[in-house]
């Protein structure tokens, strides 16, 4: 039996109540971890008695950072309750509003959490590992531009979403306002501003983690290597980020179950775990074999990695960039966790791509921006790629369209599994024979950060803000290290 | 002098939405009193505040802020907070290291005159569109705080 536990509490404004809890054998060695989500709101509680077209407006804020894409897939799954299939038109737009969202998200979370790890440097002080330190490294005038051009996608989202602080244009059966020639354009010359941030990133991942033998050993080593199944959206062989089969292959990368949106409870199941709100999912098909990764595990993955071990980019740029992090990396599907955050980059130019692609097809501008409804079907289930993994709005209503049951599973819920065995790996390595190093705390961090957390979204709840803490417990429950990064 | 209110909060979730409410409230309140003022409402205080504030002489935020007395308003400095840099896992950044930041990278750009009305809050998790009552009394002296400092800078 464990008698030390490590506790990691972390908690800011758009993260709910998490912890990590590391148990200790007898001899000071890592015998199992857990990251706990604490708190519960219960957005899907909340929705009940809500018209149908009220969700996807009221969605949007359950998470201040991941407005759009809630309103993407609420806005689906209430095409499904109405039984209706969105204008071309609509679906373009719609696909357009989302990949300026990937744009704005990953770029955020790749130069304020992701790159700081390597252009700072993992053993940093805190107070360095992060973006002024990226800027003292790369120079501020790479990064006033490299956030300028990231501004590029918020105009996207606000002239598309119809409401600055929380999108609201999406209605069933299509989009409440067409682009006009004016917006359009605009659009395509926003478009290609984030192809030149989606080209910086990556050249700036190349400078920083590829010439580094040492960062690069990092990204391949065994200790944050998760061997698991991978889940996501594929549409004419490539990702895409609004529609598609929902896609699962094994850990060799062998396809091993497609889906439509309206069977996925056929094909995910969630278990409830005790130590956290946030259930976990796995693959029915392969039925719960308990917490393991390796080839026969039934634990699956979402997100940017995720994606790209299932099928390429769409877009020129991007495939090349795909093609050589499958050439470095030498495994395909790879399990290196740490290339979540390359795969992020190739996703950013990715979706600018696709931006300058949509604004550039003539039916974008067409006045046919919403389907007549059907009656009431009384279900719908929308499924969407968002930045952090494939986000699923399941709702059922009654004949008049009023909620009367919600479901939703989010990239941190799907991950959550993932998450553990990660924490838990760099754990194990990191702490041997009792002697838990200071510097844990960053590498526990760089386990989990691939994954992009958002405990807003998996339990969601907007809660307050407290700083990330590692406490040691020894076996009668006194504290005997507390290691905090503030 | 250009001057930009910004409100920061989720719109249901009770005290959550003070720093919304105040800010419209005052803008409406400027604009009435021939005051030009522009308004910006935000959810997150990410990367995202540096654009809505950067290319104005003077910024007022209004955001929600836990640990003291209920319905108490304060006006703030940057200097007031110990911005924390130092990510924990979040996807988001603080309101102070978004401004730091934001003053570091495109200091020419940011706001000469910036202030943080700050009201502290009871209960941000409930859903409801209403704030407590402690709050809610406090809107109006809030509101009068951002009245005023804007009409400092003139």
């Amino acid at each position: 039996m464990s008698d030390k536990v490590i506790e990691i509490e972390p908690m800011t404004r758009l993260e709910g109540h998490g912890k990590v809890a590391i148990f200790l054998d007898d001899k000071g060695n890592v015998a199992d971890a857990f990251y706990q989500i604490v708190e519960f709101r219960g957005y899907e509680t909340f929705l009940r008695g809500m018209p149908i077209e009220e969700v996807p407006r009221t969605v949007s804020t359950i998470c201040g950072v991941c407005r759009a894409v809630h309103h993407t897939a609420s806005t689906k799954a209430s095409d499904g309750v109405y039984g209706v299939e969105p204008t071309e038109t609509a679906k373009k737009i719609r696909e357009l509003f989302l990949c300026a969202h990937q744009v704005e998200d990953h770029a955020a979370i790749l130069y304020a959490l992701g790159l700081p790890d390597f252009v700072v440097g993992p053993e940093a002080d805190p107070a360095e590992r992060n973006i002024v330190g990226v800027v003292k490294k790369v120079g501020a005038e790479t990064v006033k531009e490299i956030l300028k051009k990231r501004f590029a996608a918020v105009k996207v989202l606000e002239m598309l979403g119809g409401k600055p602080i929380h999108p609201v244009a999406g209605l069933p059966g299509g989009w409440s306002k067409r682009v006009t020639e004016e917006e359009r354009a605009e659009i395509e010359k926003l478009g290609k501003e984030m192809v030149e941030l989606g080209k910086i990133t990556l050249q700036v991942f190349e400078d920083v983690i590829l010439k580094n033998e040492k960062y690069l050993e990092m990204v391949t080593a065994d200790y944050y290597r998760v061997v698991v199944n991978y889940m996501g959206t594929v549409k004419d062989g490539c990702i895409n980020y609004y529609d598609g089969v929902q896609t699962v292959i094994n850990t060799k990368g062998e396809v091993i179950d497609e889906f439509t949106a309206d069977e996925y409870l056929d094909h995910v199941a969630e278990r409830v775990v005790p130590w956290s709100y946030v259930k976990m999912t796995y693959l029915k098909k392969l039925g719960w074999k308990g917490f393991v990764e390796g080839e026969e595990t039934s634990l699956y993955s979402v997100g940017p990695l995720a994606r790209c071990n299932i099928a390429p980019p769409s877009t020129p740029l991007a495939k090349e960039a795909y093609d050589v992090m499958y050439d470095t990396l030498k495994e395909k599907p790879t399990h290196f966790i740490l290339a979540y955050h390359w795969a992020r980059a190739i996703e950013l130019l990715n979706a600018a791509e696709r931006i300058v692609e949509l604004a550039q097809d003539p039916e974008i501008t067409s006045p046919d921006v919403r389907a007549e409804l059907g009656e009431v079907r009384g279900e719908g289930v929308g499924i969407i790629e968002a930045p952090r993994g494939t986000l699923i709005h399941h709702y059922k209503t009654d004949e008049k369209g009023i909620v009367t049951e919600a479901n939703l599973i989010v990239a941190t819920t799907h991950n959550h599994a993932p998450i553990n065995l990660a924490i838990k790996k760099a754990a194990q390595h990191f702490i041997q024979n009792g002697v838990v190093d200071d510097k844990l705390l960053n590498y526990v961090e760089i386990a989990y950060r691939p994954y992009d957390i958002c405990q807003a979204c998996a339990s969601h709840v907007l809660p307050g803000r407290d700083p990330l803490e590692i406490v040691v417990y020894d076996s009668d429950g006194e504290v005997v290290k507390v290691l905090r990064n503030f | 002098m250009k001057i930009v209110v910004v409100g920061v909060g989720n719109p249901i979730l009770r005290d959550d939405s003070v720093g919304l409410k105040v800010a419209e409230r005052a803008v409406k309140e400027l604009q009435e009193r021939g005051i030009d003022v522009h308004l910006e409402l935000m959810t997150t205080t990410d990367f995202d505040v540096i654009g809505k504030i950067a290319g104005f002489d003077g910024a007022v935020i209004v955001d929600g802020i836990i640990g003291g007395e209920p319905g108490k308003v304060r006006v703030m400095a940057l200097e007031d907070f110990n911005p924390s840099i130092s990510f924990s896992g979040s996807h988001s950044l603080s309101l102070p290291t978004s401004l730091k930041i934001g003053y570091e990278l495109f200091g020419d750009e940011m706001p000469e005159k910036l202030a943080i009305v700050a009201v502290e809050v009871e209960d941000p998790y409930t859903f409801s569109t209403e704030c407590t009552e402690r709050v809610e009394k406090a809107i109006p002296l809030a509101v009068k705080k951002v009245v005023d400092v804007v009409r400092s800078w003139l």
